[in-house]
């Protein structure tokens, strides 16, 4: 068609369309007389025009169906949205069951109201929220992140209305109404003692069911979100224009000060508040958030008793004394003169309805009178002058100094508290209260830290306590948070700190020691983070700086002989722990270090290809151990020692001597086992003596033992590793297994390649073993060409050879692996080049 | 700020004047302008808030030209080079719908669900490979059409920013929606 023959077709088309659908036709047949084509044309584009309808002036974009309904998340399928909001949205989700169908709510949050570090955390989060298990708290069920990055959260679905609603449509007494308080606060207080608080309390997040039952929504789910989403942690910060309610917010949300489970009671105290008066606490006539913040801090609320509304439960009569007590009570600006716990209001709410005398007492004007002088002597006498005209910014300004004073004072207790006794709570800690912990300490010392002045022992203490935080947050030689990046953090404040000691003053042993400490824990880190050069410069610096102490320096010079290891220089990791050895012998260090020591140097021995140093090293550390083989830790030791010893004697003499001292080891972890059969670590030390000992007896011929061990070593693991807990050792040693076993009938090509592939996902393609255990697997199973491309990824995570030095144990290996599986491979290229080198 | 609008203005006349390197600069101010103001809209976060275009344009129009001595041609011209631009971005973001509801686990944002309605994902590509014919027998009906579908400006705002009359936008929409619907018809009936 020509852009002209197109104007006649919208002339024709433009004028029936002015005409009655039945007269269409005629009419268009008369104006295209002679023209059939033309009145084709126009006929398809009427009929065309009928049939579209509106199809086309439809807005495309909007509220159109939502595209997560009938998606799966999790176990679930979700059914409708059942709300939206700035955090996300809430569908219904539905898993069917062959015999039952369960719904839940699925609440997808938008991956941007997380922070960056709880994204990470999301996970632990979660699971110690799924622990919760009360029959008034909603249940956490699953959670888990999308196909496209946003976490999602799966909750027990409750049908019901938020209480403040619940009470007044049941129009509820006010017996019936303190009766479903104190369920509440039994839930809040179970919570509490699992270290959890809710943050956010408010009567939005406790749903009642048509049965009356109490269900508490989203515990803990504040914390996860970034401050400016948080609804209750405000703070006079807040920039966004997008309100959030603090109408439940304590005091110490709004001033920023650490939460802890008092403020979850004060939230309970305005609940109480209201579902008694039917009014909030305060009324702030022109709805400034600014103002109902300051009324927080630092007004008096109306008691409840003369603050009822018209259409309240009820009578005046009913809340005097008692009640406006409870409330009052719990609702204390001061955390630590609220009711001590959860329980304790429930309690003297059950004291109120027996009659029986409260433990609370209601302030007196006395009390509160003196408080207030006490508190705010310059407010008070400036009050006479110039408060009608300055009013707002006295206050504004009393609760900033009152802040100060009030953290500095905190500060130094906590502080305290931080370096005396975290660290032996910590020891025994679970990753929950570790975590509230060091939540509630960083925000004390960072504050500390910047308000301390040149005090060097002030100083000093809070290095200790950053190091302190920074060990649970990430240190990677012991049990930690998984948060290197915030451990880093902290450590950089200390070293900002430590850059504040004067030469002189880094003449004191203690500040020395301290700082030594410093800079090994960084030099830890970078080593996690595989800046090797960057880790030994730091640990050379601490090792300047032990002043002598025999732990640190042997314990540094050991943390080099590991970095020079990683960079593929075992030799130069044996002199480095020789050296360690020496200094830990000659200071006397505990037996227990020595030992440490010592495994290191003869792995590092082995790797070096000195397997006759290690043989001699351990050989001496057997003397040790069989003197005191009494408890099963030290029979591990031994165990452990004679496996090592094995696997020297294997290199240095030959498989035939080495046979002897790999049964024994075996026949001791067996023991243990059989005294602790849930001990997982002797489960583990089997397997890995098992291993060892198959390969000797192969190596000496001896296949029918060999055989029998495999099969019964195969038996063993099989079930371990198919659990998703299994321990890494176990994949290991089980693929290993398959990969070498000459036995035909108990290979298990596919399996070994399942499995190698789930530990190389776990080690996330990082770890050269396990990329070489996939490698071999793939070749025994025919996928040459794929084993090969693998292996080479494996040889690729290596450090590469340095010229000079032998070539390292584990470097020949892949290569010569590498070697035998191109030999195999069909690749003309490969081919060639093979022939090539002939 | 002044100066940048005027160079905006400079820039718009040149394009009504041809001026084929003008139209360039004019489609990178309006594109970034739009993904600004897009970007702020998303922020608000109200449950159910949507974003349509014609809002998306008109903000952009105002934050970029208006206050200036712009005129209608001015304005015309920036529309046409922003209907253009929506439509590229709303059939890029379909496409790449279609694409992710098939290989399932690309990178979808947030914003995506939010901005295009799902059942439209099909309309929206479509109509953008047919209309290409269309712009060919008849420019005008084609901007027209991008600036009712993808913008989805109502025919009287249209009638004002192409300085033409309502009735004429009215019909050429009319004709050319039956033209669009035969036409995807058909190649809908192609593919089956």
């Amino acid at each position: 068609m020509t852009p002209e023959r197109w104007q006649e077709v919208k002339r024709v088309f433009d004028a029936a369309v002015q005409h009655t659908p039945g007269e269409r036709e005629a009419f268009v047949a008369s104006e295209c007389t002679g023209d059939d084509d033309l009145r084709r044309e126009v006929s398809s584009l009427l009929a065309a025009q009928e049939d579209a309808g509106s199809r086309y002036d439809a807005p495309i974009v909007g509220e159109g169906p939502d595209p997560m309904i009938g998606r799966h998340i999790g176990a679930y399928r979700l059914l409708r949205r059942l709300g939206a909001g700035g955090m996300g949205a809430v569908y219904l989700g539905s898993r069917d069951d062959a015999q039952f169908r369960r719904l839940a709510a699925v609440k997808v949050i938008r991956p941007e109201v997380l922070d960056e570090s709880t994204r990470r955390r999301f996970n632990n989060e979660r699971q110690t929220l799924a622990a919760l298990e009360h029959p008034n708290i909603v249940k956490l069920l699953d959670g888990g992140t999308t196909d496209e990055g946003w976490p999602y959260l799966i909750m027990d679905y409750v049908e019901g209305q938020p209480i403040d609603k619940f009470v007044n449509e049941r129009d509820l007494s006010v017996n019936e109404r303190l009766e479903l308080f104190r369920t509440l606060c039994a839930a809040v207080h179970y919570a509490h003692q699992n270290l959890i608080v809710h943050r956010d309390l408010k009567p939005a997040n406790i749903l009642v069911t048509p049965q009356g039952v109490p269900k508490l929504l989203d515990f803990g789910i504040a914390k996860l979100l970034k401050p400016a989403y948080a609804a209750a942690t405000v703070g006079f910060t807040r920039t966004n224009a997008q309100p959030m309610t603090p109408e439940y917010a304590s005091p110490e949300q709004i001033l920023g000060q650490p939460i802890t489970t008092a403020t979850d009671v004060y939230s309970l105290g305005v609940i109480l508040y209201t579902l008694l008066t039917g009014t909030h606490p305060y009324q702030i006539p022109s709805q400034s958030y600014h103002e109902l913040e300051l009324s927080i801090c630092e007004g008096n609320p109306k008691k409840p008793s003369v603050a009822l509304e018209p259409k309240a439960p009820a009578t005046a009569r009913q809340l005097r004394g008692d009640l406006d007590t409870i409330v009052l009570t719990a609702m204390r600006k001061e955390p630590q003169r609220r009711y001590r716990s959860a329980e304790h209001l429930a309690e003297d709410v059950r004291r109120h309805l027996q009659r029986e005398p409260l433990a609370a007492r209601p302030d007196t004007l006395l009390y509160r009178t003196q408080k207030f002088v006490a508190r705010n002597k310059w407010a008070v006498s400036a009050a006479g002058a110039a408060a009608l005209v300055l009013g707002f910014f006295v206050v504004r300004d009393e609760i900033d100094r009152r802040r100060a004073e009030q953290r500095f004072q905190d500060l130094r207790n906590f502080a305290n508290f931080v370096i005396q006794d975290l660290d032996k709570k910590m020891a025994e800690g679970q990753t929950p209260a570790r975590k509230s912990l060091v939540s509630t300490a960083l925000p004390y010392l960072d504050g500390l830290a910047a308000e301390a002045g040149g005090d060097a022992s002030v100083r000093l203490d809070l290095i200790k306590g950053y190091l302190t935080i920074a060990d649970i947050q990430g240190n990677p030689y012991a049990a930690n948070l998984g948060e290197p990046q915030a451990a880093a953090e902290s450590l950089a404040k200390a070293q900002k700190i430590a850059d504040t000691f004067a030469a002189q003053q880094l003449e004191d042993k203690d500040i020395r020691r301290w700082v030594s400490r410093l800079q090994e824990k960084r030099g830890d880190l970078q080593r996690d983070a595989r800046n090797l050069p960057g880790a030994i410069v730091l640990y050379k610096k601490a090792l300047t700086m032990t002043g002598g102490d025999t732990s640190s320096s042997a314990r540094v010079l050991d943390r080099i002989a590991q970095v020079l290891n990683d960079q593929g220089d075992p030799t130069a990791a044996v002199e480095s722990e020789r050296e360690a050895l020496a200094v830990a012998e000659k200071g006397g260090l505990a037996p227990i270090g020595v030992a440490f020591l010592r495994d290191h140097l003869v792995f590092f021995a082995m790797e070096a290809g000195e397997p006759e140093t290690a043989e001699a090293i351990i050989r001496s550390a057997i003397i040790t151990y069989e003197k005191d083989a009494t408890t099963p830790k030290s029979r591990r030791n031994l165990a452990m020692a004679y496996k090592n010893l094995a696997a020297a004697v294997k290199r240095a003499k030959g498989p035939s001597e080495a046979l002897g001292a790999c049964e024994h080891s075996l026949s001791i972890s067996e023991k243990l086992l059989s005294d602790d059969p849930k001990n997982d670590q002797n489960s583990v030390d089997i397997s890995q003596e098992r291993v060892l000992l198959i390969e000797l007896l192969l190596q000496l011929g001896k296949n029918e033992e060999a055989r029998k061990e495999t099969s019964a070593a195969l038996a063993q693991l099989k079930p371990l590793v198919h659990s998703p807990q299994a321990s890494n050792l176990y994949l290991i040693n089980y693929v290993s297994l398959l990969d070498d076993t000459p036995f035909k009938e108990l290979a298990n090509n596919d399996d070994a390649v399942t499995v190698a592939k789930r530990y190389v996902e776990i080690t996330k393609h990082k770890d050269s073993e396990a990329l070489d255990l996939l490698a071999r697997a793939l070749y025994r199973r025919g996928n040459v060409d794929e084993a090969v491309k693998t292996e080479l990824l494996a040889l690729d995570l290596l450090p590469p050879a340095s010229e000079g030095r032998p070539v390292p144990e584990n470097r020949r290996k892949l290569e010569a692996t590498l070697a035998k599986m191109k030999a195999a491979s069909p690749e003309p290229g490969e081919a060639q080049a093979r022939n090539n080198g002939k | 700020m002044a100066e940048q609008d005027e160079s905006l203005t400079q820039l718009l006349r040149q394009l009504s004047s041809g001026d084929e390197g003008a139209a360039a600069k004019v489609a990178a101010a309006a594109y970034g302008e739009l993904r600004k103001v897009a970007a702020r809209c998303m922020r608000r976060e109200r449950p159910g808030h949507t974003l349509q275009p014609t809002a998306l344009v008109n903000e952009a129009f105002l934050k970029l030209v208006a206050n200036t001595r712009a005129d209608w041609r001015d304005r015309a011209q920036f529309y046409a080079v922003a209907a253009r631009l929506m439509r590229r971005i709303l059939v890029d973001y379909a496409r790449k719908r279609r694409a992710g509801k098939r290989d399932g686990g690309r990178q979808i944002t947030f914003e995506d669900y939010l901005l295009l309605r799902e059942d439209r994902i099909e309309d929206v590509v479509g109509v953008d490979e047919v209309l290409e014919r269309l712009e060919a027998l008849d420019p005008r009906q084609g901007r027209i059409v991008e600036l009712r579908f993808f913008s989805g400006m109502t025919v009287e705002e249209i009638a004002e920013v192409m300085n033409i009359s309502t009735p004429t936008v009215k019909r050429e929409w009319s004709s050319a929606k039956a033209w669009l619907h035969r036409e995807l018809s058909a190649s809908k009936r192609a593919h089956a």
